[in-house]
């Protein structure tokens, strides 16, 4: 058995996502909004499976897997979270749930493709790729559609303390941005992919941070 | 491909796709920031219109005034001062000629009555714009009439639509009573020629007169402040055009048009 150390667990990943489930807590555990305030838990689910994904590695486990069963909750919330920002602008349940039902079907093709080892076996190193793929193309789009309407919109909005567009415009960084990796993944041997991802990684959650500030001190005092 | 090319290849791929977004918000708040000036230009704007609005309604208060402190003065008064002399100089003795007079000052009082019901209707000229821009200018042209110094046409074209702007026809009304000024003061005309039509696309004002005309282009110093650029300020703060055509001895023709209603 490896010996793993505390110090294995600090990395520039864990400590980024860590931050933004601090400043979830902080900011969204007595947020209004019922989808706010469950960012604190989806957030605690995403460090534990980069924790647990540490640990697997420093053990000699492929660690896969537990990235595959959480591609699952990223599919729900990130679409929930888009539908709750479209219903300012149109009637979003419909393309929420075209959207979920999209992702569904691929991860369940992908799952008959592969069988349940695909989530349940430890000793897999298959990733849902076409999952992941078609995951970025439709969150990218929402994430659009989303700016689309904003610019449409004849309100106006002081974009610098909204909430939801820093957390929009965080999606689109790391879904979009990371659509090169996933479409080279496997082809390269280098570093390199990691390191995109991690700059990917600190984009996305400093974005998330920002916004949950927002949500949380800023936005008020331009309400008020 | 080499390891080493992919590789290159996949940084170079992946700047492009983290440089779209950056492109992607900063557009976003530019175009944001536009919006923001927009919206602060139209609110300018408004408050501009409603500014002028008042300034139109206190200007048309307060040329009703001078008009009824005139009349006042140089019709009620010089027939009441007349009625209270005849009835003065009444003498009782002499039957037939006190029976004369009394008949002449009971028909002083009744031109006094007249008069006072046409002031009447003339302090109800704001209102009257509550009925519509055609039946207002009517009691203006009836004012002005009354002088007996010029003859008046005035003609109506088109169905009012059913619903109207009563700031529009508040400024348009003001601009009438701009033009009617000047022609008072300036013109010597004779005749004057107004005509009211409406279109779907808006309301057009067109008033002529035979009067003595000028040089639009070089308009003396003096005469710059003849309300000419109220009347087209007036007329663009609610999205209209105004045109001037006038020569020295021909007289001036003047047309307005505003997007109505």
């Amino acid at each position: 058995m490896p010996v793993i150390h505390f110090q294995d667990f600090i990395t520039g990943n864990t400590i980024i996502e860590t931050s933004c489930f601090i400043a979830s807590m902080l900011c969204l555990a007595w947020d209004k909004n019922i989808i706010w305030r469950v960012f604190p838990i989806y957030l605690l689910a995403m460090c534990f499976t980069e924790l647990y994904g540490i640990f697997l590695r420093k053990s000699h486990h492929n660690n896969q897997w537990p990235y595959n069963f959480l591609i699952l909750f990223d599919a729900i919330f990130i679409n929930l979270v888009f539908a709750k920002l479209f219903k300012y602008h149109f009637k979003s349940s419909r393309l929420a749930l075209v959207g979920f039902a999209a992702l569904l079907i691929v991860y369940l093709l992908e799952v008959q493709n592969h069988g349940f080892a695909l989530i349940f076996n430890t000793r897999n190193d298959l990733l849902n790729n076409i999952t992941n793929n078609v995951m970025s193309v439709i969150f990218t789009l929402y994430a659009l559609i989303y700016f689309y309407m904003l610019l449409k919109d004849e309100r106006y909005i002081n974009l610098k303390y909204s909430a939801d567009f820093w957390w929009v415009a965080g999606v689109l960084f790391f879904y979009f941005g990371s659509v090169i990796i996933k479409l080279f993944r496997g082809l390269s041997h280098s570093e390199l992919p990691y390191q995109i991802i991690t700059v990917l990684i600190w984009i996305i959650y400093s974005c998330w941070i920002y916004s949950f500030i927002c949500r949380r001190w800023l936005t008020k005092i331009l309400d008020s | 491909m080499a390891n080493k090319d992919i590789g290159q290849l996949e940084l170079v791929a992946s700047l492009i796709f983290i440089l779209a977004p950056v492109f992607i918000v900063v557009y976003i708040f530019i175009y944001n920031n536009r919006k923001k000036r927009h919206i602060l230009e139209k609110q300018q704007m408004q408050l501009t219109f409603e500014s002028e609005l008042i300034k139109t309604q206190m200007e048309i208060r307060e040329q009703t005034m001078q008009t009824i402190g005139a009349d006042l003065h140089d019709n009620i008064g010089q027939l009441l001062s007349l009625t209270s002399l005849t009835l003065n100089s009444v003498k009782l003795e002499d039957a037939g000629k006190a029976q004369q007079k009394i008949d002449a000052a009971l028909d002083l009082t009744m031109r006094s009555i007249k008069e006072m019901r046409l002031l009447g209707k003339l302090l109800q000229g704001e209102q009257l714009i509550g009925l519509g821009l055609s039946e207002a200018i009517r009691h203006e042209i009836n004012w002005i009439e009354k002088s007996g110094q010029y003859a008046i046409n005035y003609d109506v074209e088109g169905e009012q639509p059913a619903q109207n702007n009563p700031d529009k026809d508040l400024i348009l009304f003001r601009i009438l009573q701009e033009v009617f000024n000047n022609i008072i003061k300036h013109s010597k005309a004779k005749e004057i020629s107004i005509k009211l039509a409406y279109s779907e696309l808006g309301v057009r004002l067109q008033v002529i007169d035979n009067g003595e005309g000028f040089d639009v282009t070089n308009l003396p110093d003096d005469q710059k402040g003849m309300g000419l650029l109220n009347i087209q300020k007036r007329a663009e703060i609610v999205g209209g055009r105004f045109f001037i055509q006038s020569q020295p001895g021909e007289g001036t023709c003047i047309d307005i048009f505003i997007p109505y209603p």
